[in-house]
Order: C-alpha cells, then sequence, then structure tokens
C-alpha cells in the first residue's frame, strides 16, 4: 500500500521550541498543530531564528479499523535511522543526521491529546534531543529564584515524589523524570519539557488525592498514575532555569546518621558516572555523538553535588531538604 | 550455496539503557548481487543466507570498495503477535524523512536508506518457526530490492507516492 498525503491547501505550518531550540512543524491536521504547539512552545527567540529540525505529521485514518490501537510505540533504531512503530495507529520516523521526523498517525491517537503527547510528542522530544544539542538527563528538577537543583536517580527511587513534595514547600516544578540541558549564550540551562508526572502506585499512600485515578502502564512498562502536576496538585511550573546544584539521590537510610535525607558531598566523579549510566550512547556516525554530552555532563558535575539517601515520607524529606537546598541556591 | 557466514563473537546483552537497540551485534555477513551492485548484508541471522536463496555470490571482503551494505538485525516475536497467519501479500508502505527513504511492512518489519547510496538499515520481525522465518525474511529482502529499484527509477520524478513528503 502506496498512499499520498500531500495537500497544499490544508497544510499548517508551526512554529516550534524545544529548550530554547526553535522546530518547524508541518502538518495538515490543525489539531495537531495546536497540541504540538502547547507541547513545544516557542521564546521569542525561536521565532527570529532558523529551525533546527524539520518535523512533518500527517493525520489519517487508522491502518487497519479491525485491530485495537497501540498505546506503546516500538523503538527499533539503528546508525542514523530510528522508528517508533505505533502499529495500526502510525509511524514516526527519524533521520538524527538530518534532523528531519517524519510520520503518520491516527486520527484516533490526535483525539486524546493527552496520549499523544506522551507516546509521539515526548517521544519526539526524547530521541531528537541529543540530535539537536541537548542532553536528557534521567533527572528530575526543582527551582528557586530561577536557581535550578537537579534530582537524579535510576527508576523508582523516588525523583518524582520527591521533586513533587519540594513543589510543595514552594519550588517551581521544572521536570519529575527527564530534564534537558543546553547550552545558551550565558551558561548551561536545564529545560522541562509538559509533560504528566509519573508516580508509581504507591504513591497515593503519600499524595490521597491520587486514590480519585487509576493507574496505568506507563511508556517504560511501569504501572503508574500519570497527572498534570500543574493543574492537579497545584504547583508552580517552570519551564527553564540556571543549573545551581546537583542531586543523587539514592533508597536507603544514611550510613553515618541513620537519617532518612541526609545530604553528603559527592564526587563530580561519582556524579558523572550516575548521570552517564542512564544515557542512552549515540550511535557512531549520528550527530550529537561527538563529545557534546561528555562536555556537558562534565561542567553541570562541576556544580555543587550531593548524594541524599532517601527513606520515608516524600514530605518529610522535603521538609528536611528544603532549607538545605533553599542555602544552597540562593546563599 | 554459503560462500560467507562469519560468525565473529557471541551476541552480547544489550546494554540497560539501549531502548532503540541499536548495538544489537550483527555477526553474520553475507554478500549478494542487486542487479550490477554488490551488496553486504550484515545480520545476526544465519537464515538471511537461505532467504537469499540463489542471490549470494563470491566470497570477498566486506570492505569491498563501493559496495553498499545493509545492516538487518532479525527480532523473533513473541507468539501473540504470530506473523504465520499472514497473507503472502503482506501490504507495506514507503515513507520520505528528510533526505531518507523507509519501507514499513505490515509485520513491522522496516528498511531505511539515504539515496543514492544503497546502504541501510532494517529490521525484520520474524515468526519463531523457523522455516517461516525465511519464507519471511525473503520476502522482506525481496520487498527492499523492489523498494530500492523503484526509488532509483523514481530519482527525479515526483515522490508523490510517498508518505509523508
Amino acid at each position: 500500500m502506496i498512499e499520498s498525503h500531500r495537500n497544499a491547501e490544508r497544510m499548517h505550518s508551526v512554529p516550534l521550541g524545544m529548550a530554547g531550540i526553535p522546530l518547524q512543524l508541518c502538518t495538515d491536521s490543525a489539531a495537531l498543530a495546536e497540541i504540538a504547539a502547547g507541547f513545544f512552545p516557542t521564546t521569542e527567540l525561536d521565532k527570529a531564528r532558523q529551525a533546527r529540525a524539520d518535523l512533518t505529521i500527517f493525520v489519517r485514518k487508522r491502518r487497519d479499523v479491525s485491530r485495537t490501537g497501540c498505546n506503546f510505540p516500538k523503538f527499533r533504531g539503528r546508525n542514523k535511522y530510528v522508528h517508533a512503530d505505533y502499529g495500526s495507529d502510525g509511524s514516526v520516523w527519524f533521520d538524527l543526521n538530518a534532523r528531519a521526523v517524519s510520520g503518520i498517525v491516527s486520527e484516533d491517537l490526535i483525539a486524546d491529546a493527552g496520549l499523544f503527547r506522551r507516546i509521539v510528542l515526548a517521544v519526539i522530544a526524547g530521541v531528537l534531543a541529543p540530535s539537536l544539542g541537548l542532553i536528557g538527563l534521567h533527572a528530575g528538577c526543582v527551582v528557586r529564584k530561577g536557581k535550578a537543583v537537579l534530582l537524579a536517580a535510576a527508576s523508582g527511587v523516588g525523583k518524582s515524589t520527591l521533586a513533587l513534595s519540594l513543589s510543595m514547600h514552594g519550588w517551581s516544578l521544572l521536570a519529575d523524570d527527564w530534564t534537558f540541558v543546553a547550552n545558551s549564550p550565558t551558561g548551561l540551562r536545564a529545560w522541562g519539557m509538559l509533560t504528566a508526572l509519573k508516580l508509581l502506585p504507591e504513591a497515593v499512600s503519600f499524595f490521597p488525592a491520587l486514590a480519585a485515578l487509576s493507574p496505568e502502564r506507563a511508556l517504560n512498562g511501569e504501572i503508574s498514575f500519570e497527572v498534570d502536576p500543574w493543574s492537579f496538585f497545584s504547583v508552580d511550573r517552570t519551564t527553564d532555569a540556571e543549573p545551581a546544584s546537583l542531586v543523587l539521590l539514592e533508597r536507603g537510610q544514611c550510613a553515618c546518621c541513620g537519617s532518612g535525607s541526609h545530604m553528603l558531598r559527592c564526587g563530580p566523579e561519582e556524579m558523572q558516572t550516575a548521570l552517564f549510566k542512564e544515557i542512552e550512547e549515540q550511535p557512531v556516525g549520528v550527530s550529537g555523538r561527538d563529545d557534546n554530552q561528555s562536555s556537558m555532563i562534565e561542567r553541570l558535575c562541576t556544580l555543587p553535588c550531593f548524594k541524599v539517601r532517601i527513606n520515608g515520607h516524600p514530605a518529610a524529606i522535603a521538609a528536611d531538604l528544603d532549607p538545605i537546598l533553599t542555602e544552597l541556591v540562593c546563599g | 550455496m554459503v560462500e560467507f557466514d562469519i560468525s565473529a563473537t557471541a551476541p552480547a546483552d544489550f546494554a540497560a539503557t539501549d531502548m532503540l537497540h541499536r548495538r544489537i551485534p550483527l555477526t553474520y555477513q553475507f554478500r549478494f548481487m542487486m542487479g550490477e551492485s554488490i551488496l553486504f548484508i550484515k545480520t545476526n541471522s544465519r537464515l538471511i543466507n537461505a532467504a537469499l536463496g540463489g542471490h549470494v555470490r563470491g566470497s570477498a571482503s566486506i570492505g569491498e570498495a563501493g559496495a553498499a551494505v545493509w545492516e538487518i538485525a532479525v527480532e523473533v516475536q513473541n507468539e501473540n503477535a504470530s506473523l504465520s497467519d499472514r497473507e503472502e501479500a503482506e501490504g507495506f508502505e514507503t515513507y520520505s524523512f528528510g533526505p531518507s527513504r523507509s519501507l514499513r511492512m505490515d509485520s513491522g518489519s522496516w528498511f531505511a536508506y539515504t539515496p543514492p547510496s544503497l546502504s541501510g538499515v532494517g529490521f525484520a520481525m520474524v515468526s519463531s518457526d523457523e522455516s517461516c522465518q525465511i519464507r519471511e525474511l525473503a520476502a522482506f529482502l525481496e520487498k527492499i530490492v523492489l523498494f530500492l529499484g523503484e526509488n532509483e527509477t523514481q530519482a527525479n520524478s515526483s515522490l508523490e507516492r510517498e508518505v509523508p513528503a
């Protein structure tokens, strides 16, 4: 089956932005254009610059209506090519060197804006980021007075619960799971995306309001609650900030004092190792693979780095850490 | 006729962060002719050789100047995603993204390349049964050859038959 999806009269050309980098979207769907513009908001600076990546996404009816929709893309990639396969709901293709993204997605997928953001737009952001000179760090991020604290940890340690709890102590939430770091004229800058906050089912004991929701399977296979933290928990949101400190979270009590949230100084090498461990290495020959990621992480790790063993209720941990982190970033 | 079957190393486990499966070790190499062009297939499946049938040729080095290389990772699908029941004439779609082109079959198998080079990468989704695998791989390779041939003849014409342009 070979189809034609060209209809210039219906095309929408939309400027987008990702972590301060201008992108350009071409689509035949007004609905898709609107969702994408909300997910990849532009800055005034973006609008004045040439797009660094081109996205072309068409919408059509589901490939095979007899089959159920595919809520989870199947990723496969090699060299500069990446394919996110949504089964009957479409395909998205990446040429990482050309920074070109093209896809066809089903009307059904567009009809659920939250799902589309989560499994298509967030995927585009994550896959494309290194080619745009960004690093996606597996870290939450909270901000006070324009200064960001990155909370790095492996899955399940408690990045999201702690980031949310700190947000309830007056911090702005930039990201709970993935923070993008970009070079800017004034130095490194941390950016968050408009993605749902992902909380594991046991988080309901910390945040009882979650009981009104049903946990679902997340993109990484985990069963979790996914909520818009800014509206559901009424916390402040910040899109970008200057990184001021990095905190490596680990499960367990502090070995020296038994505390559930004791901060210890962490060497830059240890922090680098932890950050690199969670990064998808770019293939040989793909732009963004060079030393950009390494140099950015090395620069990031020259900031004050700490390690915190967390154990207990995230609200209590946040109450302990809040004054320390505030002092750290605000002096 | 097996002319090239190099099993250099045992496949390594994927890295924990290797969610895109870019580093599936391709330990077998086969050489064949497509028209007048020499092509090498680097793959993780020895069955590619059988799927190529009589097209396997020669025993030159993969570093041969000017030769195109296809990197084909073969993945066995789980029982729930049985492919053997599919009709012989499996559907496919072609795409254009930036300078690159791709082919996606209903089974989820795909191939991508950037003209004018004939080198590219692909993922073949196959059934667990070996005899089915050979048939599926043969159909996949045949489709790639047709796809490349069609693109070559249309190189200077409109891309209106491809999506999205």
